[in-house]
């Protein structure tokens, strides 16, 4: 934030400023955007790209990467209390729980006997609304 | 207590009743009342709603036991029963046992009792009453118009294809109810991170206080889960958008999953805040601090965090994998380790105390007993093996009900008659009350204790007719719920007497610490005159073997000669408490905690 | 609300701080309440990967990218709106945030004729004429409308927002510069995004190669 009387020049007569100033002001914000279509446009290209199983790998990790960018720069979690930190922590730490323990019961699930093929003879019927 | 002339000539030499008029005074008017934004205010428009949920709730209890008297369905249809049993639970949980202790005297003393004017988002508050009340409201009415036979839970696929129930409505109902318990939760966290007084450290927090924000985390982070799980109902049933949907290869244990993900917590969000009443009345009426404090706050929070690891042991017989089973089967015994860390703190915190039996004393000892019982049959209930047997029996009944009534419902009476005289300013009949509250406690063991051994001889919950064997133990349970249910009329009839006719309580009748009693009783609008500071730690109660203070009456006038000396004393950071007498050392410490000691009495 | 302290609180400072951690909060049980979705679809996933992959190959991908990018650059004049507003600059902050509500007005418009596409493939899975196979294609498009049905409630919700703030900033009710109001209402407005950014790879990029 420069220290240029702002509040009177631009109240008064905002047209005077130049797009370089106004540039020059956001660069940061424009810095993250460009950053974060970017990295967009990198998962639309990787998601036509065969990959396989990796997909899901790559497609999750630059959102997590786009979050960090939205939390961090937009957001100001980097500039943030220690406290609302930890606010902002807790729902992804209990969401991982909810993940975690989720996955737990469906990934150790017996063999033999298998949902899908259970379901597949009586799946032809469609719901009843 | 011939304090109340005493208390006549104080109010008229006091300077600052004439215009600080305590809260109950700022306005009469129902508007007054229903756009009020002081956190007193919202907490007694709360006790009013939550208190008509429960006889709601009550009189659908009343109609279960009445049916269970005979083994045949004489009084209600099978359909009947279902929607009786259903309004009972969804009414009871989430309209009254969820928001009542957080709501109602959490609302009206976490700023009380942390020294703040009122919570951080007084609005907000208010607002969150209106959602309960909406929500209340809806599922309210889809119980008139014809009711819900899918149980509280809600299971999947029943809930979505094949009940015919307004299921639809009351889940809408809970959803809007959720919102009012996470505003809460917000509140109140908000409240204590931002507007302890000065002085007011993290460790000197009220235990109370500790529950209330322990609970507040259970709630912001599990109730967004319920709403959520809520709307794929609705969505299912409404719109034909089938996540559960066995047809379409949708799994209802992933409904199940999601529900107890919010309803395992929300047991402790049931539980967390009576811990919380209990340990205050304890400590007063045995004039000791509590035992192991730190211990205490790290229980409370244990709980509440590994409260969200655990859901999975109600799926034990669902077709949850079996080895999901046994890591939420030990996982769940952990949750034992900080209760048990509670109960022997509160029985060393009675250790040579000079215990009194005050009524809300009954309740909380009785609290005590009845969450021990009901946290050790949970126990059982955790262990895969014994759960397979009892599981879907009234075992289970009586298990979760030693908890919510007898552990929750008895902490709030403990707690609403501990605080009714700073609540409104009067006294309670004391014999009265300590009746009831013996009632209350036989009366629940008459009801519960017989469906233990209907649960282990095989009885099933949720059905309205039975074989004849077992009939002998519902006849008991019935009787029993005719004794509790006076015993919950009675203290209705006579804290609504003590309005009128009670005596006048006085600041501190019950010569308690903290800060909610360093006020006025009822409080001034805006809690404290002077912005009160905290030098002391929390529960300063007499040394061992000091004769008991001998109560509000004598204590003004100590609290007038001691203002004088005492305000010095405050400043030269006085540590030499042993030296002097007991009497005088303890109102010296609570004189010592306002920097106007006592509103400026004696100045 | 913010340009005068309301009287329980100490001084400006605490109250900002009151405001700034409840919204943090509150976006905290945000997280938990679309959490439960990516649950259940998570779950879904790992059950019916194939399923899943044909089914997404029938979103608009389209519509979705342009979504994308609308939302991100939304998220960058709310963060610029923020610092002109704390700078007290106040014609800057009224085009910023009316670039915002334009940005998220769009995305809404654009939302609506996926919407439609969708419904005239008849994609919805309540319907006796649902296109796709197998079954389980039904529970992914039961998720679809019901993660971006809900995420459009929030774009709403923050457009309200958006609007009510710039008409008081446009009447002058209440000072700039000593203000959180724009600050946390580009808090919420930046959940919404994030909540996209994780909505798009998984509804709109599954199953493209």
């Amino acid at each position: 934030m420069s220290a240029r009387p702002h509040k009177a020049a631009s109240a008064a007569e905002p047209r005077e400023k130049t797009l370089r100033a106004w540039l020059r002001e956001f660069r940061a914000e424009l810095i993250v955007w460009l950053a974060l279509m970017l990295l967009a446009a990198a998962t639309f290209v990787l998601a036509y790209l065969p990959l396989g199983p990796f997909h899901p790998l790559t497609s999750m990790g630059i959102a997590v990467a786009k979050a960090l960018v939205v939390a961090l720069f937009f957001m100001h979690l980097k500039r943030e209390s220690a406290t609302i930190r930890l606010a902002a922590a807790a729902g992804l730490v209990f969401l991982g729980v909810l993940f975690t323990l989720t996955l737990a019961d469906y990934l150790s699930r017996p063999p033999g006997v298998e949902l899908d093929a259970v379901r597949a003879t009586r799946a032809q019927t469609p719901q009843q609304p | 207590m011939s304090d109340i002339p005493l208390r006549d000539v104080r109010l008229e030499t006091d300077p600052h009743v004439g215009f600080e008029t305590s809260y109950l005074g700022e306005g009469f008017s129902l508007w007054s009342w229903l756009t009020t934004t002081d956190h007193k205010r919202i907490a007694i428009l709360y006790l009013i709603s939550t208190t008509i949920f429960f006889f709601l709730g009550g009189a659908a209890a009343v109609l279960i036991r009445l049916e269970l008297f005979t083994p045949q369905g004489d009084l209600l249809t099978a359909e009947a029963y279902n929607r009786t049993f259903t309004l009972h639970g969804v009414i009871m949980v989430w309209f009254f046992l969820v928001p009542v202790i957080p709501t109602v005297l959490g609302n009206f003393l976490l700023p009380l009792m942390i020294g703040a004017k009122d919570v951080a988002f007084p609005r907000l508050n208010l607002f969150s009453w209106y959602l309960n009340i909406i929500g209340g409201g809806l599922a309210v009415a889809a119980m008139l118009a014809g009711g819900v036979d899918t149980g509280w839970t809600f299971y999947t696929p029943y809930s979505t294809i094949y009940s015919n129930g307004h299921v639809s409505l009351t889940a809408i109902g809970v959803f809007v109810a959720g919102f009012s318990t996470i505003a809460t939760g917000i509140n109140m966290i908000v409240t204590v991170h931002t507007l302890r007084t000065n002085g007011m450290r993290w460790f000197r927090l009220p235990l109370f206080v500790w529950a209330i924000y322990a609970t507040s985390l259970i709630m912001l982070l599990s109730t967004p889960v319920l709403a959520m799980v809520l709307v794929l109902i609705i969505a299912e049933r409404l719109f034909g958008l089938g996540v559960f949907n066995p047809d379409l290869g949708g799994d209802p244990i992933l409904f199940q999953h999601l529900f107890w993900f919010y309803s395992h917590p929300a047991v402790y969000i049931m539980i967390l805040p009576g811990m919380g009443v209990v340990t205050e009345v304890i400590t007063c009426f045995a004039r000791r601090r509590v035992f192991g404090y730190q211990f205490m706050v790290y229980a409370l929070l244990g709980i509440a965090v590994i409260g969200f690891f655990v859901w999975g042991h109600h799926m034990f017989t669902s077709g949850q994998s079996m080895y999901a089973s046994l890591a939420f089967s030990m996982l769940s015994f952990l949750v034992a380790v900080p209760s048990a860390i509670k109960v022997f703190n509160w029985t060393a915190t009675l250790y040579r105390g000079q215990i009194t039996w005050e009524a809300s004393m009954i309740y909380a000892l009785g609290f005590v007993g009845l969450f021990t019982m009901g946290g050790l049959t949970g126990l059982f209930l955790a262990s895969v093996p014994v759960d397979i047997h009892v599981h879907d029996t009234y075992f289970v009944v009586a298990h979760f009900h030693y908890i919510m009534v007898g552990g929750m419902v008895s902490a709030f009476f403990a707690g609403l008659h501990f605080w009714w005289p700073k609540i409104t300013g009067r006294l309670y009949p004391e014999f009265v009350a300590q009746i009831a509250a013996g009632m209350m406690f036989a009366g629940f063991n008459l009801t519960f204790f017989p469906q233990f051994i209907l649960g282990n001889l095989g009885m099933p919950r949720r059905y309205y007719a039975y074989p004849p064997e077992f009939q002998v133990w519902h006849v008991l349970s019935s009787a029993g719920a005719v004794i509790l249910a006076f015993a919950y009329l009675l203290p209705m009839a006579y804290l609504l007497w003590s309005l009128i006719w009670g005596k006048r309580a006085g600041d501190n009748p019950w010569d308690a610490s903290g800060l909610e009693w360093q006020t006025r009783s009822p409080p001034p609008k805006h809690n404290f005159v002077e912005a009160p500071f905290v030098s002391e730690d929390v529960y300063d109660y007499h040394p061992e073997n000091a004769p008991r203070g001998s109560g509000a009456d004598d204590r003004r006038y100590d609290d007038r000669d001691i203002a004088g000396e005492k305000a010095d004393a405050a400043e030269s950071g006085r540590r030499h408490r042993a030296a002097e007498t007991p009497p005088a050392t303890a109102q010296a410490r609570r004189a010592s905690k306002t920097r106007e000691p006592s509103d400026g009495e004696g100045r | 609300m913010s340009s005068t302290v309301a009287g329980h609180f100490h001084d400006h400072r605490q109250q900002s701080r009151a405001n700034t951690l409840g919204l943090w909060i509150f976006l905290a049980t945000e997280v938990l309440f679309f959490g439960a979705l990516f649950a259940a679809y998570l779950i879904y996933r790992v059950l019916y990967p194939q399923a899943f992959e044909t089914a997404a190959r029938e979103t608009e991908i389209a519509i979705g990218t342009l979504n994308t990018a609308l939302l991100l650059t939304s998220s960058a004049s709310v963060a610029m709106a923020v610092k002109t507003a704390r700078l007290g600059q106040r014609r800057a902050t009224m085009v910023l945030l009316g670039v915002t509500l334009a940005l998220g007005l769009g995305f809404l418009a654009a939302k609506g004729f996926e919407y439609h596409s969708d419904l005239t493939k008849h994609l919805w899975p309540g319907s006796a004429d649902f296109p796709l196979d197998p079954p389980q294609t039904r529970i992914f498009w039961a998720l679809y409308w019901i993660m971006t049905g809900i995420h459009a409630v929030h774009v709403t919700a923050g457009l309200g927002l958006w609007a009510v703030i710039l008409t008081m900033i446009a009447r002058r009710s209440f000072p700039l510069e000593s203000s959180d109001k724009v600050e946390i209402a580009g808090l919420y407005w930046h959940l919404v995004d994030l909540v996209w950014i994780f909505l798009w790879p998984i509804l709109y990029l599954v199953g493209r190669s």
